[in-house]
């Protein structure tokens, strides 16, 4: 009897017991419900669901009608939110590319045009030379020449702007909060469950809320952007912090470092190389950020992709997605370089020679710019240089279609219909009917389907049709 | 009490592990298998040492034996379980962060094993970084790395990273870094473990030369039982948390106190380490050869002794106090009690 007992152990009995009203729930929970007239036996009831989504809906009402702390109301937040973030934008924008102007409309003057396209590429050359070598400038280069040459000019320096305002308040944001958990660890226990939130929340669920909060304009995407690209940052300088060798935390505290010196003198520039995976992480989903955005006001790339989108306008779609690539792999040679860069000594030199770089752009955009005033070519990239490959790709999508017509349709009805019927094959030996009584069984007409499928395809050609009338 | 000691530690303990605390209340004193019932990592236990103005003190022991933890607590990089120490006659475990900030500034420097150079600095920067953190004018903060450089042989070196240096450079970079504040008080952590047994054997003999000019008062930290022999004026032995002996490395060799002293000292070149006057006897000959001083190893007098054809008379401070026969270095250098 003992041998039994020994084998019952506590554990035993629970797994068995979940077992056994586990199966029993599935295997009569119908006739309970009947028995007992008990309906939440099967369904979850309605009345206990928690109005969780008014509820948030109400809060975020409350937020921006009524909130209000001791001296300023919900709204001078957010208000003074954007103009932290627009006047930067503005600045960049007016800088790259709409120019700078005092008056409104038609009384606008222009005191200063923006940045020539050659100064913007030579900039970007010369940051590419100092990340690495001449190799670097030039695909750098030729990125950004691609989108002077290829019409995206404009849209892509509305997108850069997002970038260079966004990509600093992530990675600073970002590297002060990831000090703050380092040093302080409930804050780190507490900060971890939100950058969870914050990485899988989808990006569509915060965008709406942040449209209320900001308004439909370049600050909300913005805002949205740096949510979406801070949380890498933060989790980066962490680790960062956490891998500088215990040996030079030790160095700076016996020569008596106060913690602000340990901060900004040891942990963080020992780290920098670390660091700077993380800024080039925040530039990457800031770029992707930038894209998705659009729907909420960012302008730029992003914005003429959806466009072309609601359009069915594909080659104009194309053009300005390979834009963004184009940009993409820009940005993220340089900035990896400038993680991978490695310091070495330099003999002594003359501060001419030591500045060269930032003395070439310093005189690439003065000389861009009086040239500019002479010859307007320097200062835009004119219209008529514009190769567009919009028509190509257009083109290409409906020779396809064309051409491939039939065999495109016929692979689709058969691989449908294929699917379907096998869908019939396996529903009706699982449920035990014939094969005719499966469609009813689905409460569906199987032709009907077949129809609606078949009407989705006339629709795609409808399509077709659109895009030639589009050429 | 005795002046001339700068650091006096006195039943230092570290313990690790849950409840650590708990195991010293009342004055109690563990053994090692209390300890080990109770799951704490005794890593320093009741150690005892005075550290005197302008010695060597190097503390040996294998890896694990606690010397690093031990350093750590002289320094107070590590606080202490239990224990008192008491540094320049100011007690270091009752120091406040801002004094502790203080003596570290003015009369600590360390040097680290893997050098623990700031890998963004140049070589000046390095050696000038603790001066920055004490907010030293550049100019001034600059003239004074530029001499400490000199001092270590890293002239020509000023404008360059730490990682395009070699291991020996580097951690002579370490070196000037820890002298640049002239601290009273030098500790040196395995500084040389990390490099070539050739680098090695060379940056002692800097060492040796750095220590003839600046006579600091130093604790050396070493795996390496005849670097210890080499440098020390005394030696602390460490095994297991606990200090085995503390003795000049003459004493050493000739009395180890326990067996675990003697499994090190047996293979120790014995000339090198025995002086003169523990070889001598009392001056009984008519006519000497010569004479040797009081505190030369028998290596170093061995052929002149050896060669001559009456003893030497054996001298300290002018005074003569006994007299070294061939025999008796003989004996040394054979290995004959």
């Amino acid at each position: 009897m003992n041998a039994v007992r020994s084998h019952i152990t506590r554990g035993r009995v629970f797994w068995i017991g979940l077992f056994v009203i586990t199966w029993g729930l599935s295997q009569y929970s119908f006739q309970i419900y009947k028995a007992l007239d008990a309906r939440w036996f099967i369904r979850f009831p309605a009345a206990w669901q928690l109005d969780v989504d008014t509820t948030i809906s109400a809060f975020l009402d409350w937020l921006v009608t009524e909130a209000n702390f001791w001296f300023f109301t919900f709204r001078d937040l957010t208000r003074a939110v954007s103009w932290m973030i627009e006047l930067p934008y503005q600045f960049l924008r007016n800088a790259l590319i709409e120019g700078f102007q005092t008056g409104i409309g038609n009384q606008a003057v222009e005191i200063a045009p923006s940045l020539s396209w050659i100064a913007v590429i030579a900039t970007a050359m010369a940051i590419g030379h100092y990340a690495r070598d001449w190799a670097l400038a030039l695909l750098v280069g030729g990125c950004f020449l691609y989108l002077a040459v290829f019409g995206q000019w404009d849209s892509a320096m509305v997108t850069l702007a997002s970038v260079l305002v966004a990509v600093p308040i992530g990675a600073i944001g970002g590297l002060l909060l990831g000090i703050l958990a380092y040093r302080i660890d409930w804050f780190d226990a507490a900060l971890r469950p939100i950058l969870d939130l914050m990485q899988t929340v989808p990006v569509f669920a915060y965008l709406v809320p942040i449209l209320i909060l900001f308004g439909f304009g370049p600050v909300a995407a913005l805002v949205a952007t740096v949510i979406y690209a801070m949380p890498p940052m933060i989790r980066v300088t962490i680790i960062a912090l956490r891998s500088v060798p215990t040996e030079l935390l030790e160095a700076g505290r016996m020569m008596g470092a106060t913690t602000r010196q340990m901060t900004w003198k040891v942990l963080v520039p020992a780290a920098t190389p670390m660091l700077m995976v993380g800024v080039n992480q925040v530039i990457m989903l800031t770029l992707n950020m930038v894209i998705i955005a659009s729907m909420i006001g960012a302008g730029g790339l992003g914005f003429d992709v959806l466009a072309s989108l609601r359009r069915l306008d594909i080659g104009g779609g194309f053009e300005a997605g390979i834009a963004i690539v184009a940009m993409a792999i820009a940005l993220d040679r340089a900035s990896q370089a400038f993680a991978e860069r490695g310091v070495a000594h330099v003999d002594a030199e003359t501060p001419l020679r030591r500045h060269r770089w930032s003395v070439m752009v310093v005189l690439v955009i003065l000389g861009t710019f009086v040239l500019g005033l002479l010859w307007q070519p320097i200062q835009t990239y004119p219209d008529a240089w514009i190769i567009s490959t919009g028509p190509v790709w257009s083109d290409m999508m409906q020779w396809i279609n064309v051409t491939y017509q039939g065999s495109l349709g016929t692979v689709r009805t058969e691989f449908i219909g294929r699917a379907l019927m096998f869908l019939d094959t396996y529903t009706a030996n699982a449920h035990g009917i014939s094969e005719d009584e499966v469609p009813a069984f689905y409460l569906m007409d199987r032709n009907n389907l077949i129809e609606r499928h078949e009407e989705t395809i006339e629709g795609s050609r409808g399509a077709d049709g659109v895009l030639g009338a589009a050429d | 009490m005795d002046t001339s000691v700068i650091l006096d530690c006195r039943h230092v303990w570290k313990l690790y592990g849950p409840g650590a605390d708990g195991m010293l209340a009342d004055g109690r004193i563990p053994d090692a298998d209390t300890l080990a019932a109770a799951n704490i990592i005794g890593a320093v236990r009741d150690v005892n040492v005075q550290i005197h103005q302008g010695e060597i003190f190097v503390i040996m022991g294998l890896s694990g034996s606690g010397k690093s933890t031990l350093v750590r607590c002289l320094s107070r990089l590590v606080d202490p379980t239990a224990g008192e120490i008491e540094f320049d006659g100011r007690d270091l475990l009752g120091a406040s962060e801002a004094e502790l900030i203080e003596i570290r500034r003015k009369k600590m420097g360390m040097v680290f094993q893997q050098f623990a150079l700031m890998p963004h600095l140049t070589v000046l920067e390095n050696v000038a970084f603790p001066l920055e953190i004490q907010k030293v004018p550049r100019p001034e903060r600059e003239t004074r790395a530029r001499e400490v450089i000199e001092l270590v042989g890293l002239q020509g070196r000023e404008s360059y990273y730490p990682r395009e240096l070699s291991g020996g450079q580097q951690q002579r970079v370490g070196i000037a870094r820890s002298l640049v504040v002239e601290p009273d008080l030098w500790f040196l952590d395995e500084p040389f473990s990390a490099l070539d047994p050739l680098i090695r054997r060379e940056m002692q003999d800097e060492f040796i030369r750095l220590q003839n000019m600046l006579r600091k008062t130093i604790v050396f930290i070493t795996h390496d039982f005849d670097e210890a022999i080499r440098l020390a004026d005394r030696i602390a032995v460490m095994k297991d948390g606990m200090i085995e002996q503390v003795a000049t490395p003459e004493e050493l060799v000739r009395n180890p106190a326990t067996d675990y002293v003697a499994d090190f000292t047996r293979h120790v070149a014995r000339a090198k380490v025995i002086r003169a006057q523990s070889q001598m006897e009392p001056a009984t000959a008519g006519r000497f050869a010569g004479e040797v001083a009081h505190d030369s190893t028998i290596e170093s007098i061995a052929d002149k002794v050896e060669s001559a054809d009456a003893p030497m008379k054996v001298v300290k401070e002018g005074q003569v106090i006994g007299q070294i026969t061939a025999r008796a270095v003989i004996d040394v250098l054979v290995g004959r009690k």
